[in-house]
């Protein structure tokens, strides 16, 4: 919120102008008989299920990764036995977002990054390393593959090394994300497949998983990618479900997946939680209504098992400072606070340490005991939708989600959400956002605490960061010699080739994905394969 | 130590040196009469190189096409230059350049050479010392030089002016929104692209497009090819079809008639140029300042300003 | 301006190229460019300051630095990004100097003449 004088307008984070009080007469029409509506009940606003956190507390799940597979594992582990209730295993980015084994060029020339933001997992002899005596048939587990070229090998060689362990995959929890906002908004990679095979790899995983995987998550829009991107809350809201609808689109227009059941996949999201947490408690409120509204209009689907959105939350990684850091702490709790008075089912706070490195463990460790002092010491778990029949937070829930459809709107004029990524579009919106952001800050419109206001005179470095392991590239180049030299290469081949054969045809990826893994085939063959096939996505920067 | 000449700069870029070449291109993007002075020393030199225009609409797929041309390029002429030019903001004058993100994963080494230039202000589609820029980069050896346009959808004819082909590159759908454009664009062109071929609408674009070739009396057969820049489809027969029009307008004289008209429009451009800078000059100074003011308040006429410009702008330098 | 590793986070880069464009500099992006792309694209493009956003690991960026400075002696060099604070120690002592910006901090390379 903008810092003003009284006489002069103030308007909340997604530019809606706030008044000093709010009365009954501001609830817009169209929402006040939803106002009156019970938790668990359409359209699910006030949150998912009447009885809230006193029968599914929210699932601590936290991002984790780094190092050589067993660092990871080991950090994995550290983080269940101080309560985390499900489980993050992030990949390298250098090799994993750009499936690139160790030994390709790029990655030499930056062989010290390797390992940096997360394990490297180039076959699943890697990714077994990685899951050894993870509770993954009791415990949510998130198989990493943010990235969606990324997704089919992470899900793949997770889901194989489960099989070959004896687990169910009928009954296997989880999500491997493969979000779009991230791909081609967010976190925008050297070399990538376009959008529009990244499209298809998706509907190949909701499909697939449609079959054989009913308790996983197959894909999760993550709105929190486009939000620490610059999206204003109400634009991650209309990006989001302008994300959806393109999968949800495919999907009927394939026709091999009863929509219902797409739409039910596709309802696990994710949000960010920022730090002006009452708007944000809003924006989970908004987006609940707006996914029952959306999913009743345009598909006719309102079985309340589909229609209620699903919610993970990450707290705003870009709002934690690099001065004064252990004020983290408190921004990460509040932001903790926005997303569970939003009534999220999920949460991962970002370590105090965000802004200098990956977190250290013992950031990690505290961004566990935020949650569970939440959870077990402040009664917040008591009652659902506390903040249900304010004035304001209705008021504020309803033109949210009104805003957000205007953004939604704009989004299909540029053609639709594919087409306002290959544009540029959206990455002017939120550049420009992140500029004006970044112009406040610099200018002292908006304060923040320690870094344009109340500063430190003394050294900013009273926390270091953590920079993990420094032999994650030596052991990687090992194990990646070691793989080609004794898997069975004839095997391996003819995966291989199948792979590329299904890659050129309509076939689902999946299968073809998944007997790669069994043989043994690495991640760069495949990258390769991507690279062959569909070549790369035309990045559009603006200029 | 300091700055070296321009003519010792000149001299060793000559004989090869890279960061003379670049060194002496900011300093005729910069001065003008720097720009003068190497125009002047290269003057007698031949045009030699292959210049070939890259133009069409914004986000057509330019860069990514060239990127994708130069390993073909390159086994063709040794080496390839590339001039890449960007709009300039209004109201900074400042740009972002953005052309090398997708370039520069050539792998080709010192066979390469890009260059990325902001348009300054000019409109028309390059920048003020693009002409220069090429003459220099002839005159340091590079046989082959591509020559990206801003591509902000307005007509570029002064590609033509420089290039010895034009290759127009457009998207499946630009009939519906380039509507305006259309005959600008296919009367620069000589080869024609259809880059994103696999997006719908790309046979309605062909037909299109040679509806609007038909009115054209080119003297050599114009080309449409179809490519997917992004996976190199259709890239090298995009590039056998560049040659292939070289050698028939080669055959019908075509190539001589363009460099001819080049190395005129180039002579022209040095006057032009003069010419402005004279103008400018007068305008600054006293005496130009007194006649203007004289002429705004209606003491003397336009007429008679232009007499007074004439006279004096020759003395000042 | 460079991206000096493989992760994929522009906020930082874009916000400075931004800044800058506005200052009325000309801002040659180049992506996320190994050393030796970042060294062409210096020499090439005779640039009057580089930018690089560096994470993590700063062996990349130093790496990327004694190259361009070894090519372009004295060109001055700025760069950003999350820079765990032991890092930032490691450049102050080979000469950079280190301010604190809105968020992330910012460093100068400060070559010995300039």
């Amino acid at each position: 919120m903008q810092k003003s004088p009284t006489d002069k307008a103030v308007y909340s984070r997604s530019g809606i102008e706030l008044k000093s009080f709010y009365t009954e007469s501001d609830i817009p029409q169209e929402h006040r008989s939803r106002v009156t509506s019970n938790p668990g009940d359409a359209p699910y606003h006030r949150g998912f299920h009447p009885s809230g956190y006193r029968s599914k507390p929210w699932r601590i799940f936290q991002l984790s990764g780094f190092g050589k597979p067993e660092d990871e594992n080991e950090r994995i582990k550290f983080l269940l036995k101080n309560g985390e209730t499900g489980f993050i295993m992030e990949h390298d980015r250098n090799t994993g977002d750009h499936c690139y084994n160790v030994d390709h060029p790029e990655v030499v020339a930056r062989r010290e990054d390797v390992g940096l933001t997360g394990a490297v997992m180039q076959s699943i002899r890697d990714t077994a390393i990685c899951m050894d005596g993870l509770p993954i048939g009791s415990s949510f587990g998130h198989a990493g593959g943010a990235v969606v070229q990324h997704a089919p090998f992470a899900l793949a060689s997770y889901w194989t090394v489960a099989k070959q362990r004896g687990f169910d995959l009928e009954k296997l929890p989880g999500t491997g994300q493969s979000d779009f906002n991230l791909t081609y908004l967010g976190c925008v990679t050297k070399e990538q497949i376009p959008t529009q095979p990244g499209l298809r790899f998706n509907a190949d995983i909701i499909e697939f998983c449609d079959r054989y995987l009913p308790y996983w998550v197959p894909v999760s829009i993550a709105g929190y990618n486009a939000a620490d991107t610059g999206l204003t809350p109400d634009q991650e809201l209309g990006v989001l479900f302008a994300n959806a609808v393109e999968y949800l689109d495919e999907i009927r227009r394939r026709g091999s997946v009863d929509l219902a059941r797409a739409a039910r996949a596709c309802g696990g999201v994710s949000f960010r939680a920022s730090i002006e947490f009452i708007e944000e408690a809003c924006k989970m409120r908004a987006a609940r209504l707006m996914w029952a509204d959306l999913l009743h209009k345009r598909y006719g689907i309102s079985d309340p098992k589909v229609a209620n959105l699903r919610i993970h939350c990450v707290t705003a990684g870009s709002k934690m400072t690099y001065q004064q850091p252990l004020n983290n702490i408190v921004r990460g709790t509040l932001m903790a606070l926005g997303a569970v008075f939003g009534g999220v089912q999920s949460l991962g706070v970002s370590g105090y340490d965000e802004a200098l490195s990956i977190p250290s463990e013992h950031a990690h460790q505290m961004s566990v005991r935020i949650q569970q002092i939440l959870q077990e010491e402040t009664g917040i778990s008591n009652v659902t939708d506390p903040l249900g029949g304010s004035y304001y937070i209705e008021t504020l829930t309803a033109q949210l989600a009104e805003k957000a459809w205007i953004f939604f709107d704009e989004i299909q004029k540029q053609g639709g959400y594919l087409a306002a990524l290959d544009s540029g579009w959206l990455h002017a919106c939120a550049s420009e956002n992140q500029y004006q952001e970044f112009m406040d800050m610099e200018r002292g419109d908006q304060q923040v605490i320690g870094v344009n206001c109340f500063k430190d005179d003394g050294s900013p470095f009273e926390v270091d960061g953590f920079m993990g392991t420094d032999d994650a590239f030596d052991v990687a180049t090992q194990r990646l010699k070691e793989v080609l030299r004794t898997r069975h290469e004839a095997g391996a081949a003819s995966a291989l080739k199948q792979l590329e054969a299904d890659c050129r045809s309509d076939a689902n990826i999946m299968p073809a994905m998944m007997e790669a893994m069994s043989a043994e085939v690495t991640l760069g063959e495949i990258g390769d394969v991507y690279r062959d096939v569909f070549g790369n996505w035309d990045t559009p920067i603006q200029t | 130590m300091g700055e070296p000449t321009t003519q010792t700069l000149l001299k060793s870029a000559v004989e090869g040196e890279r960061s003379s070449l670049a060194r002496l291109l900011s300093k005729i993007e910069r001065d003008s009469k720097v720009e003068n002075e190497i125009r002047t020393s290269l003057a007698g030199g031949q045009a030699t190189s292959l210049v070939i225009g890259i133009t069409g609409p914004p986000g057509a797929g330019k860069s990514t096409l060239i990127s994708a041309l130069l390993s073909h390029t390159t086994a063709s002429y040794e080496k390839t230059a590339v001039l890449a030019v960007d709009p300039s903001s209004p109201f900074s004058g400042g740009a972002l350049l953005g052309d090398r993100v997708r370039m520069q994963s050539h792998g080709l080494g010192d066979r390469v050479f890009i260059r990325s230039m902001a348009s300054r202000g000019e409109s028309g589609g390059l920048a003020r010392a693009t002409s220069t820029a090429i003459q220099l980069l002839e005159a340091c050896g590079w046989p082959l030089i591509l020559l990206e346009t801003l591509g902000i959808g307005q007509v570029e004819l002064e590609v033509m002016d420089l290039a010895t082909v034009v290759t127009v590159i457009l998207n499946p759908g630009w009939g519906d929104t380039f509507q305006a454009n259309k005959a600008g664009l296919t009367e620069a062109g000589d080869v024609f692209v259809i880059n994103k071929a696999d997006k719908d609408g790309a046979q309605q674009t062909r037909a299109d497009l040679q509806d609007s070739l038909s009115l054209m009396h080119s003297p050599v057969p114009i080309q449409i090819f179809d490519t997917i820049a992004v996976k190199q489809d259709g890239v090298e027969s995009l590039w056998q079809g560049i040659k292939d029009y070289l050698k028939d307008a080669q055959a019908v004289g075509l190539i001589e008639q363009k460099l001819l008209s080049r190395r005129r429009r180039l002579l022209m451009r040095i006057l032009q140029r003069d010419f402005d800078d004279r103008i400018s000059a007068y305008w600054r100074s006293d005496r130009g300042g007194n006649q203007v003011l004289s002429t705004l308040a209606g003491d003397l006429t336009i007429e008679a300003l232009r007499n007074d410009l004439f006279a004096h702008m020759t003395k000042l330098d | 301006m460079a991206k000096t590793g493989l992760d994929g986070h522009w906020r930082g880069p874009t916000i400075v190229a931004r800044a800058l464009r506005d200052a009325g500099f000309e801002v040659i992006m180049i992506g996320m460019a190994n050393t030796d792309d970042i060294v062409t694209s210096a020499v090439d493009e005779d640039v009057d300051l580089v930018g690089l956003n560096i994470g993590g690991h700063i062996d990349v960026a130093i790496r990327s630095i004694e190259n361009v400075q070894a090519v372009r002696p004295g060109l001055p060099i700025f760069a950003g990004g999350t820079i765990p604070p032991h890092a930032a120690k490691q450049l102050e002592a080979l000469g950079v100097e280190v301010y604190l910006s809105a968020q992330n901090i910012c460093i100068l390379w400060m070559p010995q003449s300039s």
